[in-house]
C-alpha cells in the first residue's frame, strides 16, 4: 500500500494555491489549484514571475512592502493581493508566504479572498468617508469655536491658519487681509514668494476677490496671465498655490493661500471645507470689526453700545449656517422688560434711559465671551449663542433674570424692572434650517409665553 | 546648548547609526518607501571597514519619532530633503557618497541641488523622478495603478490578519519572534505610509534632474516594474556627465535580492 499518491493528489488539488518560487520571485513549481484559478496551466506558469500576475497597485506593494519584509522576516503572513487571471479579471487573495532553504526559495499558500475583498471593499470606502468627514466635523467645531472666542483680527487670522494647516496639509499657508490702501498685509503664517513678486505684476489674489472663487495657479500655467507668479513658484520649488477669497456680502476681506509642494488633485470636499473656512473667517472679521466700531461708538453714547437690529438679524444668520456646520445647537434670547414703560410714564425718559444702561451692562455681565448682546427696541434685547443647548441656553437666561431683577441706581423703591426671556433653540438636524427671521420670532413667541405665565421667568420653545 | 539639543533631536528623530572607520569617508545610506534602514543590513558590511557608514531612517518608517510628523512638511521631497540635509550638517559630514534606493534617490537629488557642498557623490539605486506617465514621459503608471497601491496599503494595514489568522493554515514551525523583529524594523504608521505612498509615486520631481550638479551613477536593476530600464535611461539623459550600470539582479531591491553584486558595484563606481 502507498500514501504518496493521495498525498500528491492533496497538493496537486489542495483546497489553495501552493507555489515554490525563487528568490527573485520565479516560479518553480505550481499546484493545479492556483493555475486553475488563473485560468493558465503549468507549462506556462512555471518559469514567469511571480509580480507579473499581480495587478499594478499590488505589484507596487508587492515590490515595496511584501518582498522586504519577507527577505527581512524570513516570512509574510495574510497579505492582501490582487493577481490577474489570463482573461484580464482581478482575482483577490490572501497570501503566506516563507522563505526555505539555503537558496532561500519561497514557498507561498493563496487563499482565494474574493468575498472577503468585496466587504472589505465596501469597508474601506466607508472608512476613508467616515475619516475626511470626521476631519472636517473636527477642523470646522475647532475653526468655529476659535473664531467666536476670537477679540482680535490676529486671532481669526491665527486661528484660520491653524484651521488650514491641519485641514490641507499644504507646505506653507499665509493669511492675508487687505488695508486702507489695498495691500495684502501678512496676518499668520508665511508667504514663501515675499520680495519675489514685481509690484505690477497681476494679482491672482485680487481675482478671487473679484470673481468671488478659489483661483489655484501652479507651475504648468505658464501660458496663463501670472507668469511672475509662476516663475516665483518655480524658483522656491513649489508646484502651486491655492488661493481662497475672504468676503462678506461682497465686500473683499483679505485671501487665505495655501502654497503646495507637489500636484495636487483637490476633491469637492476639499472645495467644501476651504470655502466653509474661509466664510467663517470672514464673519468673525466682520463682527470684530463692527465691535471695534460699537466700541468705538459706545464712548459717545452708552445705549447705542449694543449691536442693533440689523446687526442682531446678521449675527442670528451667521449663528444658523455655523450651527449647520458644526452640528452645534444656537439659542436665540430674546428679553423684554416687565415694567419698564410705568418707570418711563411716571419718572420721564431720562429715568427710562439710564434703566436701559443699567439693564445692557447688567445682560453683557451675564452673557458668555463670544455671545452677542443686542438692542432689538424699545426695552426688547437679544442674545445670539452659539454652541449653546437648553441646559447653557436657561442658565444664561436665568443669570440675567436674576441681574436684572436687582434694585436699579437712581430709581426709588417700589419701582423695579423685570425680564420676561423667551428662549428658541435650533438644533441642528433633519428639519429645514429656519431662516434668522423665523428664529427670532420663534424667540419672541417664547418671550409671550413667559410674560402670559406671569412675567419674570423664562420660556423655551425648540424649532 | 541649543545647537546641541538641536543636534540630539534631529538623530533621534531620524534614529542616525553611525559605525565603520570614523576616518573613512562618509558613506550615507538612505532606504525607499516601504521598509526602513533594515534593507541595507546585508550591503553595510562591505564597506564598514574603510568607510564611515551613516544609516537612518525617514520619519514615520523605521526607529524614526512618528511624532515629528508633519504632514504639510513631509507633503513633498522637500521636507524628506530638509531632513537629511540636517542630519549631514549635525554630523558635520563633507564629500558624502550618498546611496538612496527608490525614492530615497530622488530626496538625495532633491537635497544636493540645494546644497552640492555637503556631496561629493550621488549614488542612485532604482530611481525613478515621476512615476506616472505624462504625454510622451513613461513612469511606468497610470493614476489608477497608484489608486490601486493605495487600496493594497489600506486592505493590509485594516488588520484583517488578526481576525482571519485562525481561518488560515499557518506555518507553524516558523517562530513567532520573526513577526516581532519586523515590527520593529519594517514599523510603519498606516496614515503615514499611505501620505508617504501618496507623496512617493504622485511627485514629480524631473526638472531637479538636469540642476544636478553632483557626480552621479544611476543602477539601474533588470526586470525592475517600479523603475523601469526607460526611467533609468531618462534619469541618467537628464543627469549631465553621469554613469549608467545595469544591474544584473532582478526586482526593485537589490540590497535585499542580490547585496554582493550591489556592494561591488557601488565600491567600484565610487570616484
Amino acid at each position: 500500500m502507498t500514501l504518496v499518491a493521495p498525498f500528491e493528489e492533496l497538493y496537486r488539488q489542495a483546497p489553495c494555491g501552493l507555489i515554490v518560487a525563487d528568490a527573485d520571485g520565479v516560479v518553480l513549481e505550481a499546484n493545479d489549484t492556483i493555475t486553475e484559478w488563473l485560468g493558465t496551466d503549468r507549462a506556462a506558469f512555471v518559469g514567469s514571475r511571480l509580480p507579473d500576475h499581480l495587478d499594478a497597485g499590488s505589484r507596487l506593494f508587492y515590490e515595496t512592502r511584501h518582498m522586504p519584509v519577507l527577505a527581512l522576516q524570513g516570512e509574510v503572513r495574510e497579505v492582501s493581493l490582487t493577481m490577474l487571471r489570463t482573461d484580464g479579471t482581478a482575482l483577490a487573495v490572501l497570501v503566506n508566504s516563507t522563505v526555505r532553504g539555503d537558496a532561500g526559495d519561497v514557498h507561498t499558500a493563496i487563499f482565494d479572498a474574493s468575498e472577503r475583498a468585496e466587504y472589505e471593499r465596501a469597508l474601506l470606502e466607508s472608512r476613508r468617508l467616515a475619516e475626511s468627514s470626521e476631519i472636517r466635523v473636527r477642523v470646522l467645531q475647532a475653526s468655529s469655536g476659535a473664531f467666536v472666542s476670537s477679540t482680535t483680527e490676529e486671532q481669526i487670522c491665527g486661528a484660520l491658519l491653524a484651521a488650514a494647516s491641519e485641514a490641507f496639509s499644504a507646505t506653507a499657508t499665509g493669511v492675508f487681509l487687505l488695508d486702507d490702501e489695498g495691500e495684502y498685509v501678512l496676518m499668520a503664517g508665511v508667504h514663501p514668494l515675499d520680495g519675489l513678486l514685481p509690484k505690477s505684476a497681476p494679482r491672482a489674489s485680487d481675482a478671487a476677490l473679484v470673481e468671488d472663487k478659489t483661483i489655484t495657479v501652479s507651475v504648468r500655467d505658464v501660458d496663463g496671465p501670472y507668469t511672475a507668479l509662476v516663475a516665483a513658484l518655480e524658483a522656491q520649488r513649489l508646484d502651486s498655490v491655492s488661493i481662497i477669497p475672504l468676503l462678506r456680502s461682497g465686500v473683499p476681506i483679505g485671501v487665505l493661500a495655501c502654497f503646495f509642494a507637489r500636484e495636487h488633485d483637490f476633491d469637492t470636499q476639499f472645495a467644501d471645507l476651504q470655502a466653509a473656512l474661509s466664510r467663517q473667517a470672514a464673519q468673525a472679521i466682520v463682527r470684530v470689526r463692527l465691535q471695534n466700531e460699537l466700541e468705538r461708538l459706545a464712548l459717545h453714547d452708552q445705549l447705542i453700545g449694543l449691536a442693533n437690529r440689523s446687526v442682531i438679524q446678521d449675527t442670528v444668520g451667521w449663528g444658523i449656517e455655523r450651527a449647520l456646520l458644526t452640528h452645534r445647537p444656537l439659542a436665540v434670547l430674546f428679553l423684554d422688560l416687565d415694567g419698564f414703560k410705568g418707570i418711563n410714564d411716571q419718572l420721564g425718559h431720562a429715568a427710562g434711559d439710564s434703566v436701559l444702561v443699567q439693564v445692557s451692562d447688567r445682560i453683557r455681565a451675564g452673557v458668555r465671551t463670544g455671545d452677542t448682546v443686542g438692542r432689538y427696541g424699545g426695552d426688547e434685547f437679544v442674545v445670539v449663542c452659539e454652541d449653546a443647548d437648553r441646559e447653557a441656553a436657561a442658565s444664561i437666561a436665568r443669570r440675567i433674570r436674576e441681574a436684572v431683577a436687582a434694585r436699579l441706581d437712581g430709581i426709588p423703591d417700589p419701582l423695579r424692572v423685570t425680564a420676561s426671556v423667551g428662549v428658541a433653540i435650533y438644533l441642528p438636524g433633519d428639519l429645514v434650517e429656519p431662516t434668522n427671521d423665523e428664529l427670532l420670532s420663534l424667540a419672541d413667541s417664547a418671550m409671550y409665553l413667559a410674560k402670559s405665565a406671569g412675567k419674570d421667568r423664562v420660556a423655551f420653545l425648540h424649532h | 546648548m541649543t545647537t546641541q539639543a538641536a543636534a540630539t533631536d534631529v538623530l533621534l528623530r531620524n534614529n542616525v547609526h553611525v559605525l565603520g572607520n570614523p576616518a573613512g569617508r562618509p558613506l550615507v545610506f538612505a532606504h525607499g518607501f516601504g521598509c526602513s534602514q533594515e534593507i541595507w543590513r546585508a550591503v553595510v558590511p562591505y564597506f564598514v571597514r574603510d568607510y564611515r557608514v551613516v544609516l537612518f531612517d525617514h520619519v514615520g518608517a523605521g526607529g524614526s519619532d512618528t511624532s515629528a510628523y508633519d504632514r504639510g512638511k513631509y507633503d513633498s521631497l522637500d521636507g524628506y530633503a530638509r531632513d537629511l540635509l540636517e542630519i549631514l550638517a549635525v554630523l558635520d559630514l563633507t564629500d558624502v557618497v550618498f546611496v538612496g534606493h527608490s525614492v530615497s534617490a530622488m530626496i538625495g537629488v532633491v537635497a544636493s541641488v540645494d546644497d552640492p557642498s555637503r556631496f561629493g557623490q550621488l549614488v542612485l539605486v532604482g530611481p525613478s523622478p515621476r512615476y506616472v506617465d505624462q504625454g510622451a514621459y513613461r513612469g511606468g503608471f497610470t493614476q489608477t495603478d497608484i489608486d490601486g497601491l493605495l487600496d493594497s496599503l489600506d486592505a493590509n494595514y485594516l488588520g484583517w490578519s488578526a481576525a482571519m489568522a485562525p481561518v488560515i493554515a499557518g506555518n507553524a514551525d516558523r517562530p513567532e519572534v520573526g513577526a516581532e523583529l519586523t515590527g520593529l524594523f519594517c514599523a510603519t504608521d498606516p496614515m503615514i505610509a499611505r501620505h508617504f505612498a501618496r507623496v512617493t509615486f504622485l511627485s514629480d520631481n524631473r526638472r531637479d534632474l538636469a540642476r544636478v550638479t553632483v557626480p552621479t551613477v544611476v543602477l539601474q536593476c533588470s526586470d525592475d516594474v517600479i523603475a523601469p530600464a526607460v526611467v533609468g535611461d531618462y534619469v541618467h539623459d537628464q543627469i549631465a556627465g553621469s554613469t549608467l550600470v545595469t544591474l544584473t539582479s532582478t526586482g526593485h531591491t537589490p540590497s535585499l535580492s542580490d547585496p554582493d553584486e550591489l556592494a561591488a558595484v557601488i565600491r567600484a563606481n565610487i570616484a
